[in-house]
């Protein structure tokens, strides 16, 4: 055990690590193509264009970092953080021990003091044995001293970094690392914590092994290699050729150049939201209810004992009844109450999106959307553009109205719902938290190249001219229900609400049938929908992943279609492409040329002229 | 389970059993339907449920009939029991066949489309690059009708996998090595 940061464990290991038969990457399997060239010797140097595969050498370990040692430790105050971190999971065992031991009961204490103790021996020897670093293009985690645990991520899988920063972490200089890969919903590896120094270097050296695999590919014959054919597994993982196949890549490439400038690689800022911006976003937001949950929890868990039963919801009633008003005053009063608690709502949403988002800047950086924001605990998001398989724009009422909109992305994979995950899952849902509308074409065009926000000459279509009646119908037989079931216990005063429900069910059917609309356009397919909050949803052809027709009985009378889309994005932006009350003989025809611009789209090399013709 | 017979041979070719590579070009993008032993062997499988439920249900009923006597509340038990292994047994004969003429199939140089579905139907597109791996099953009663279940996946999330059940062996080999085949022609650059 020992916290030399110039030990060279990693060294020591690593050999074992590539010995293995089963970590046969196409790309980082073969040192010769990947290999940097070393510049303290010279005489051995591999020239890039020198493509002939050479067997991998144990000994030739210093790939990328050259000069230092490529191994690092965590932080010293991760020891503090990952008692923190587990110690949230002893908060309930501890004031559950805490309340027996006031009732002279010491078991439990006794346990809760044992069970914390060899937590806190886990977090030492977690820390003290602890070491990573990046060998032949895999980030490898190593762990532990009697068991010993190897983790290794090869880096081109390598989706996002994700950065936390909270107050107490501020206090220290350092950050909470999520390395993200495609699959499987939680971080693939969490490095609590380290310094923005280590970081820098993590993702350099990262992000310049994706520059590598991806400048190398065209030029080496790796691929021509038929053992080195990528397996199916693969397939997802190859799409970041795509778009990195847009760097021009020269013969005589001079790829050590290019490493050592990757630290300083041009980070060019697209956007910044000001205050005023992040307020109105706020508004919008419905996020002071979560402040409710929690002063109900709050309410239950310490100021009121009683169980939560079926008998409780009645007891709230009847005591609630007597306060209901009785006169005019009254009314106005329950009116004023209502109106304060909605603001006093507004303001926590405000409050909270300003906590969240403050700061908020979106740069490009190489390849790379890097978001940075946050008042207390401050995050630091990158999301490699080409990863992109979705991107929703969100506009409630009130941004309509201004001329806002939301941007949400939907990237393959990291979606998950856990916690911890989940905000940067945020980051995500409202990854461009408010922007106005005049930006928009810029910033989609940044985000994803060859992205024309052209709205008005794209050829919408709507929905069949029948839907508005198809929709009144469904609305009349709904409201019928209704308003039979209220007329017959409220007669005759039940006879009223269909009378006002009419022109709200006629508006309804109308405004959604108009609302709903579809466009195909050059870099894929875009989807409208929503009365109050508007969606615009669009994701590219290269993305989809299946394209699907689905017809109901009712579709079937009415000659209508639906067209679904599936993408590998998880869903976080909430609006799924089903495009409803298509004409049935349009759709069709529509189908089979996205059957067939699908499959002209495809995430390799071989297809990417032919994806520029097309745009 | 012999005593069940194919009387609806439905019409339609299957597909070429030789597994000789063919350029994309070449393939005829005309639709297969599956494999008519497939109503067989749903008709073998209904079968089955159907025994399973009139006994369980047999021994349910009587355990009522012991209980309660012969009141209103046993004899509403029996007849949805008779109701109920009724429709099984009716829908176990015919529905098969019923399925079976919704059920299409093509595979043409932009990727494999599947047509399903009785009352909602559905036209599932997917294109060759967008497959990851396929699979293909083969359950004890599958095997004697020489049937199998082909699972496509892909990297999408709500159909991250496509079934199609009820191709003979050889014709879901033969979509499988095709499939793959033009997927490696798309990949090897």
């Amino acid at each position: 055990m020992s916290s030399d940061p110039s030990d060279n464990t990693l060294e020591n290991h690593t050999p074992s690590i590539k010995s293995g038969p089963g970590d046969l990457e196409p790309v980082s399997s073969t040192p010769a193509d990947l290999t940097i060239p070393d510049s303290s010797s010279s005489e051995d140097q591999v020239q890039p264009t020198d493509a002939q595969p050479q067997p991998p050498t144990p000994n030739s370990g210093r790939s990328f970092e050259p000069a230092k040692p490529s191994t690092s430790y965590l932080h010293w105050s991760s020891l503090l953080f990952d008692v923190l971190a587990h110690g949230r999971q002893y908060i309930f065992p501890i004031a559950f021990a805490f309340l027996s031991a006031t009732r002279q009961n010491w078991f439990w204490g006794v346990a809760a003091i044992v069970s914390l103790f060899f937590s806190l021996l886990r977090t030492f020897f977690r820390y003290f044995t602890l070491h990573f670093g990046i060998h032949q293009g895999e980030l490898i985690v190593n762990q532990g001293l009697i068991f010993k645990s190897t983790r290794t991520i090869p880096t081109r899988k390598i989706q996002n970094i994700d950065l936390r920063q909270n107050v107490l972490h501020r206090f220290f200089g350092v950050y909470e690392v999520h390395v993200e890969t495609a699959s499987g919903q939680d971080a693939e590896a969490v490095l609590r914590v380290l310094t923005k120094p280590q970081i820098d270097q993590l993702r350099a050296e990262i992000f310049s092994s994706h520059k590598q695999t991806a400048t190398y590919r065209p030029a080496g014959n790796v691929l021509h290699d038929p053992s080195l054919t990528p397996t199916p597994d693969h397939a997802p993982q190859l799409d970041p050729t795509v778009d990195l196949a847009n760097i021009p890549v020269q013969p005589g490439f001079d790829s050590q150049k290019y490493l050592e400038n990757s630290d300083e690689l041009h980070e060019s800022v697209l956007l910044q939201v000001p205050l005023r911006h992040l307020l109105l976003a706020g508004l919008t937001s419905n996020r002071g209810w979560v402040v409710v949950g929690v002063l109900i929890g709050l309410y239950y868990q310490f100021v009121s004992w009683e169980s939560w039963d079926d008998k409780a919801i009645g007891k709230w009633i009847r005591q609630l009844l007597p306060l209901m008003p009785h006169d005019q005053s009254g009314w106005l009063g329950l009116a004023a109450m209502v109106l304060v608690f909605w603001g006093c709502l507004k303001l926590f949403s405000m409050g909270w999106y300003v906590v969240r988002f403050y700061g908020y800047r979106l740069a490009l950086s190489g390849n790379d959307l890097r978001v940075t924001c946050g008042l207390l605990t401050s995050y630091s998001v990158t999301v490699p553009r080409e990863r992109i398989q979705f991107i929703s724009l969100q506009q409630p009422w009130l941004f309509r109205w201004r001329g806002y909109s939301r941007v949400s992305i939907e990237t393959a994979g990291g979606a998950s719902q856990s916690d911890g995950q989940d905000q940067i899952q945020l980051m995500r849902t409202a990854f461009v938290p408010i922007i106005a509308l005049t930006d928009l074409g810029p910033l989609l065009s940044a985000i994803r190249p060859n992205l024309l926000w052209n709205e008005s000459k794209w050829v919408w279509q709507g929905t069949a001219s029948r839907t508005g009646r198809r929709l009144l119908r469904f609305n009349l037989i709904v409201g019928c229900l209704i308003s039979t079931v209220l007329t017959w216990f409220y007669w005759p005063w039940g006879l009223l609400v269909p009378i006002g429900l009419l022109p709200l069910l006629v508006w309804h059917a109308n405004k959604t049938a108009k609302s709903l609309r579809y466009a195909r356009t050059p870099f894929g397919v875009v989807y409208r929908s929503g009365l109050l909050t508007r969606k615009t949803s669009m994701t590219f052809f290269e993305k989809l992943q299946t394209i699907k027709i689905v017809q109901s009985p009712f579709d079937r009378r009415w000659g209508m279609i639906e067209l679904h889309f599936d993408t590998a994005g998880a869903g976080p932006a909430d609006h799924p492409i089903h495009v409803r009350y298509l004409d049935a003989l349009w759709a069709q025809n529509e189908f089979a040329e996205l059957r067939s611009l699908a499959s002209q789209h495809c995430p390799n090399q071989k297809r990417v002229d032919r994806w520029h013709s097309v745009d | 389970m012999e005593e069940i017979a194919v009387d609806a041979q439905p019409t339609g070719e299957q597909p070429p059993a030789d597994l000789t590579p063919k350029p994309a070009s070449e393939i005829t993008p005309e639709f297969y339907p599956l494999d008519p032993q497939f109503i067989s062997f749903s008709r073998t499988t209904g079968f089955i449920f159907t025994t399973i439920l009139t006994l369980g249900g047999l021994v349910a009923c009587l355990i009522v009939w012991r209980s309660q006597g012969l009141n209103w509340v046993t004899i509403l038990v029996l007849s949805c029991y008779l109701i109920l292994v009724s429709a099984s047994a009716w829908s176990s004969w015919s529905w098969p066949a019923i399925e079976f003429r919704n059920v299409k199939w093509r595979l043409d140089s932009t990727g494999l489309e599947i047509h399903r579905g009785v009352f909602w139907r559905h036209q599932i597109a997917i294109p060759i690059a967008r497959l990851q791996h396929a699979d293909i099953s083969q359950g004890p009663v599958q095997r004697r009708y020489g049937l199998s279940k082909l699972t496509i996946f892909t990297a999408g999330t709500s159909h991250a996998s496509i079934e199609l059940d009820g191709l003979s062996l050889d014709s879901a080999t033969w979509l499988r090595d095709q499939l793959i085949r033009q997927r490696e022609a798309l990949d090897v650059v």
